[in-house]
C-alpha cells in the first residue's frame, strides 16, 4: 500500500476589465491510496478536494463575477489490471463528484444555482507501445445533475394557474444531462528527440428535461442532445543550453466543435435562433518550460501563449442594441500564463502564476455576457507532493 | 604429428574464445550486422556476433549476449545494444537504449567498459556487475550489484562507486551517487510511479466533463437566464412565448429569486392569425411608416408575483397614422407617416381593482379619450363608487443613479409607485447617464398597497409592447 499526496495553496487577486477581486485564496489538495492486490491488479482509490477563491484566466470569465466561489470535491476507484508479460492493460473504474459554485454574495454553500453532482463509470483499455509510450481508449458513462436548478417556466406552469404563462412539454430539470464519454489518446518518439502526444475526446450528452424549441418559439418533442468533441496535439522537444538551464518546448494544436439539436429564440424580437449552441474553435500554444540551477532542484519557469478562436456557424451577431445584424458570431481569445515554480526543500516548492486573457468578438451586444475583456490572475503560494 | 597434434590442444585452451555469442533470445530479439541498416530475427541460438554488430528486443523480450573473456550482458525488453570491441584484452559495449545486466570479468588487466551517450561505465575489480537503463535523452542510471564500477561522464567528471551504490548520469554530467534500492524497494518505485502515471489520467479524465459543464452554463449566460439584481441578488431570469391561440400570443418574462417568482407577461389578441415567424410581427408593434398587417385587437400587460398583481388592459385596437392626426404632441418622429395602434378602452388594475382607464369610439388620438369615472372601461359594468382622481408625476429622484419613479397619487389616499431602474451588469444600479443604455439590464418595480412587485426584464420586452403611453 503505497499513499500518494499533493497539497496545492495559492493566494491572490483577480482582475476583470480593471475591476479587482478581494484578495482570495486558492487550495487543491489530492490523496491516493496505490494498492497491490496480487501480480495482475492493481487498486487505486482517490479523493481530491478543492477551492477556488480567486478565479482563474480558463474560467467562463464573461459572466464578469470577479467575487465567484468554488469547491469541489470528488471520490474515485480504479483498478489496473497490468499484466507482467502482456502490453495491454485494462483499467476499470467509477466516480462521484460535488461541485458547488457561488457566484453572488446571496448565495451560500450547496444552495448555487450550477452546483453540480456528477457520476461517472466507464473503464479504459492502454496498450504499450514502447515503454513509457503508450496508446489508450475510454468510455464513460456519466449522470450530471444540477439540484438547484429547476426550469422557472415548469414552476410558473403551476403556481399560476398554468396555460397562460407556460409552454406545453416544459421541462423542470432542464441542465441534467447523462451520456457518454469516449476518449482516445496516444504519446510516441518522434526521431531522437521529439515526443508526440495526441488525444480526441467526444462527450455525447442527452438533456432528458429539456426539449427542443423549435421556429415558433415552442417545444417540439424532441430532447435536447449534444456533442461536444475537442483533439488536441502536442509536440514536445528538450534542448540544453549549458548544464545550468534546460528547456522542453512544446506546440499545441487544438480542434473543438460542439453540435447541439437545440435551437435559441430571442422572445422580445421573435427571433428564431438555429443551432444556437454549435461552434468550432481552433487553438494553437506554444509553450516553454525552462529549467534553471541545479539539475536535481532547478527552478522551473513555465511560460505559455495561447490563441484560440471560436465560430458560432448559425448564431448571428448582434450590434450594440441588439439586433442582428452581423455574420456569425466569433470570439477570439490571447490567454498568456507564467508560473514560476521554486524549490526550498525536497517535495515543497514556491509557485508564482500569472495569468492573463484577451478576449474579443464581433458581439457587440454585452447585457448577458462579456464577450470582449482583458483579465488578469497573480497568485503566489506553495505546493508539496508526497 | 604428435607435434601438431599438442599444438592444436594448446591452441584451443590457451586462446581467449574470441567470438561474441547471442546465447539466448525470449521473445522478439532483432539483428543487426556490422555496417548494415537491415534488422533481421535472431533466429536460432546461439549465433555468432562481431563487432559492430548490434542487437535490439521489443516488448518484454530479453537476450543474453556472452562476450570474450566471460562477460555476459542481458537485456530487457525495448533495449538496443552493439558490440563496439571485443578483443582479448578490452571489451566495450554501447548501450543506446533501455536496461541491462552486466556482469564483467575484468580479470588479468583487461578492460571491460560500457559506453551510453552520457557516460563509459568500466569494471573496476575482477568481478563486477551492474544493471544501467539508459533513458530518453539518454540520461543513464547505474546501480552497481557486485565489485566496484568507474563512471566517467562526457565531461571528464569520474567517480567509484562499489556494492549497492547507485547514480545518475545526463547531460549536465554525473550526480551524486545514492544507495541503490533494494529489489524491494525498486519494484516499490516502479509501482508507484505507474499507480502516479494512472492517478494522473484520472484526474485528466475530469477536462472533459468540466468542459461540457461550463459550455452549459455559458450557453444560460448569453441567453441572458442568469443576472443580478438592482440589490447584488441572483435572479434567474426566462423569457418566451406562449401561443394558444393562431391569432393570440403571450410573451412572458419569468424571474425567479430567493423569495419566488414574478414575471411579466403582454397576452395580445390579433385580428388576423399570427405566421410562425413573430419577428415582422414584433417589429411592426412600435410604429411604422405604414400599417402593420397585424393589430392587436386587446391586450393585457401584467406584472406579478406570488401575492399581487398589477394589469393593464386595453380593447378596441386600430392602427392610426399619429403623425397624419389632428393631436401634434403624440407624433413620432423619423417619418412623414407613423402607424401605432390605439386602443378605444383601456384600464389599469391592482389586485383586480380598477384604479383608472379611459374609453372612446374609433379614437384617432389619446387626447380624445374619456376618463372613466363610474363605469370599467373594459367591461363597461357600473363600480360601486366613482374613480378617485389621479395625479402622476414622473420624476428622477437620485441624480446619481439611472433611477425613474412615475407616482399615481389617487384621490382616495393610495398610491402606485413604478419605478424603472438601469443596472449594472454586475449588480446594482447604474449611473444615471446609462438609463436607456443597450448595454444595461432593466428592473420594473410596482409598489402598492406596501408590497413591491419586482421584475428584471433584460429585453427590450417592456418597450417593444408598450401599447399606451
Amino acid at each position: 500500500m503505497t499513499p500518494i499526496l499533493g497539497v496545492q495553496m495559492l493566494g491572490g487577486a483577480h482582475f476583470f476589465r480593471g475591476e479587482r477581486s478581494n484578495l482570495s485564496g486558492n487550495a487543491d489538495a489530492v490523496f491516493a491510496t496505490a494498492i497491490r492486490a496480487n501480480d495482475n491488479w492493481s487498486l487505486l482509490p482517490s479523493a481530491r478536494s478543492a477551492y477556488e477563491g480567486t478565479r482563474r484566466a480558463y474560467d467562463v470569465l464573461g459572466t464578469a463575477t470577479p467575487a465567484q466561489e468554488r469547491m469541489e470535491h470528488k471520490v474515485s476507484f480504479r483498478a489496473v489490471r497490468a499484466d507482467p508479460i502482456s502490453r495491454w492493460r485494462f483499467k476499470p473504474g467509477l466516480s462521484y463528484k460535488l461541485s458547488f459554485l457561488n457566484e453572488t454574495k446571496d448565495e451560500a454553500w450547496g444552495k448555487g444555482l450550477f452546483d453540480e453532482r456528477l457520476w461517472t463509470i466507464g473503464a479504459e483499455t492502454e496498450y504499450l507501445t514502447r515503454e513509457p509510450h503508450s496508446v489508450r481508449a475510454s468510455l464513460d458513462w456519466f449522470d450530471a445533475s444540477y439540484p438547484n436548478y429547476t426550469s422557472l417556466e415548469s414552476r410558473a406552469a403551476t403556481q399560476f394557474g398554468g396555460a397562460s404563462v407556460a409552454r406545453e412539454l416544459v421541462g423542470d430539470r432542464v441542465l441534467d444531462r447523462s451520456g457518454l464519454r469516449l476518449g482516445l489518446a496516444f504519446d510516441l518518439p518522434l526521431g531522437e528527440r521529439v515526443r508526440l502526444e495526441a488525444g480526441l475526446s467526444s462527450v455525447w450528452s442527452r438533456y432528458g428535461k429539456q426539449k427542443v424549441v423549435n421556429e415558433a418559439g415552442q417545444f417540439d418533442a424532441d430532447e435536447r442532445a449534444d456533442f461536444l468533441t475537442s483533439a488536441v496535439a502536442a509536440a514536445r522537444m528538450p534542448h540544453e543550453w549549458n548544464a545550468d538551464l534546460k528547456a522542453l518546448a512544446s506546440l499545441s494544436f487544438g480542434l473543438a466543435a460542439q453540435s447541439s439539436n437545440q435551437n435559441g429564440y430571442d422572445a422580445s424580437r421573435g427571433k428564431f435562433l438555429p443551432r444556437f449552441y454549435d461552434y468550432k474553435e481552433v487553438s494553437v500554444t506554444p509553450a516553454v518550460r525552462l529549467l534553471v540551477g541545479a539539475a536535481r532542484a532547478p527552478v522551473s519557469v513555465d511560460l505559455s501563449l495561447g490563441w484560440r478562436r471560436r465560430s458560432y456557424g448559425k448564431r448571428p451577431a448582434q450590434n450594440g442594441t441588439g439586433a442582428y445584424d452581423g455574420g456569425p458570431l466569433a470570439t477570439t481569445e490571447v490567454q498568456f500564463t507564467g508560473t514560476v515554480t521554486y524549490p526550498i526543500v525536497k517535495r515543497f516548492s514556491l509557485v508564482f502564476t500569472l495569468e492573463r486573457t484577451s478576449a474579443t468578438s464581433n458581439q457587440r451586444f454585452e447585457r448577458f455576457y462579456r464577450y470582449a475583456y482583458e483579465a488578469t490572475s497573480a497568485l503566489a503560494g506553495f505546493r508539496w507532493d508526497w | 604429428m604428435r607435434r601438431f597434434r599438442a599444438f592444436l590442444i594448446a591452441s584451443v585452451f590457451v586462446l581467449p574464445a574470441r567470438a561474441a555469442v547471442l546465447r539466448e533470445a525470449t521473445g522478439l530479439v532483432q539483428v543487426r550486422a556490422a555496417g548494415g541498416d537491415n534488422w533481421t530475427p535472431a533466429g536460432k541460438t546461439p549465433r555468432s556476433l562481431g563487432e559492430g554488430d548490434g542487437v535490439r528486443t521489443g516488448f518484454n523480450a530479453k537476450a543474453r549476449l556472452e562476450l570474450s573473456g566471460g562477460t555476459v550482458v542481458e537485456t530487457a525488453g525495448n533495449a538496443h545494444v552493439s558490440i563496439e570491441v571485443d578483443g582479448p584484452s578490452h571489451t566495450s559495449v554501447h548501450a543506446l537504449f533501455g536496461s541491462a545486466t552486466v556482469s564483467a570479468v575484468a580479470a588479468g588487466g583487461r578492460v571491460v567498459s560500457v559506453r551510453t551517450p552520457v557516460c563509459v561505465v568500466r569494471a573496476r575489480s575482477e568481478r563486477t556487475a551492474y544493471r544501467l537503463t539508459v533513458a530518453g535523452g539518454g540520461s543513464t542510471t547505474l546501480e552497481v550489484l557486485e565489485g566496484v564500477a568507474g563512471v566517467e561522464d562526457n565531461r571528464g567528471n569520474s567517480m567509484l562507486l562499489r556494492k549497492g551504490q547507485r547514480v545518475e548520469v545526463d547531460l549536465v554530467g554525473v550526480h551524486e551517487p545514492t544507495a541503490a534500492p533494494t529489489p524491494v524497494q525498486a519494484r516499490k518505485l516502479d509501482f508507484t510511479a505507474m499507480m502516479r502515471r494512472e492517478l494522473g489520467f484520472e484526474l485528466g479524465r475530469d477536462a472533459d466533463f468540466a468542459a461540457a459543464a461550463r459550455e452549459a452554463r455559458r450557453g444560460e449566460r448569453e441567453l441572458g437566464r442568469v443576472l443580478t439584481d438592482a440589490d447584488g441578488r441572483r435572479v434567474r431570469v426566462e423569457e418566451y412565448v406562449v401561443r394558444p391561440a393562431a391569432d393570440r400570443v403571450n410573451l412572458v418574462v419569468m424571474n425567479g429569486r430567493d423569495t419566488g417568482l414574478s414575471y411579466f407577461s403582454w397576452n395580445a389578441l390579433f385580428t388576423t392569425p399570427l405566421p410562425l415567424n413573430l419577428e415582422p410581427v414584433f417589429a411592426g408593434l412600435q410604429g411604422g411608416a405604414a400599417a402593420s398587417p397585424w393589430t392587436v385587437s386587446s391586450f393585457a400587460a401584467t406584472y406579478a408575483n406570488e401575492i399581487d398583481n398589477f394589469v393593464m388592459r386595453g380593447d378596441g385596437g386600430h392602427q392610426v397614422d399619429l403623425n397624419g392626426n389632428a393631436d401634434p404632441l403624440d407624433d413620432i418622429a423619423g417619418s412623414v407617416t407613423a402607424f401605432r395602434t390605439v386602443f378605444d378602452r383601456y384600464g389599469v388594475y391592482a389586485n383586480g381593482v380598477l384604479k383608472r382607464g379611459f374609453t372612446g369610439v374609433n379614437l384617432q388620438a389619446y387626447s380624445d379619450a374619456v376618463s372613466s369615472t363610474v363605469n370599467d372601461p373594459l367591461t363597461g359594468a357600473a363600480l360601486g363608487a366613482a374613480l378617485p382622481i389621479v395625479v402622476i408625476n414622473t420624476s428622477f429622484p437620485d441624480a446619481a443613479s439611472a433611477r425613474r419613479v412615475r407616482r399615481e397619487s389617487y384621490g382616495d389616499g393610495t398610491t402606485i409607485l413604478r419605478e424603472s431602474l438601469a443596472l449594472e451588469f454586475g449588480g446594482g444600479v447604474a449611473p444615471r447617464g446609462s438609463f436607456g443604455s443597450p448595454d444595461r439590464n432593466g428592473e420594473e418595480r410596482v409598489t402598492f398597497g406596501g408590497r413591491t412587485i419586482s421584475v428584471v426584464i433584460p429585453s427590450a420586452a417592456v418597450t417593444v409592447t408598450e401599447q399606451v403611453r
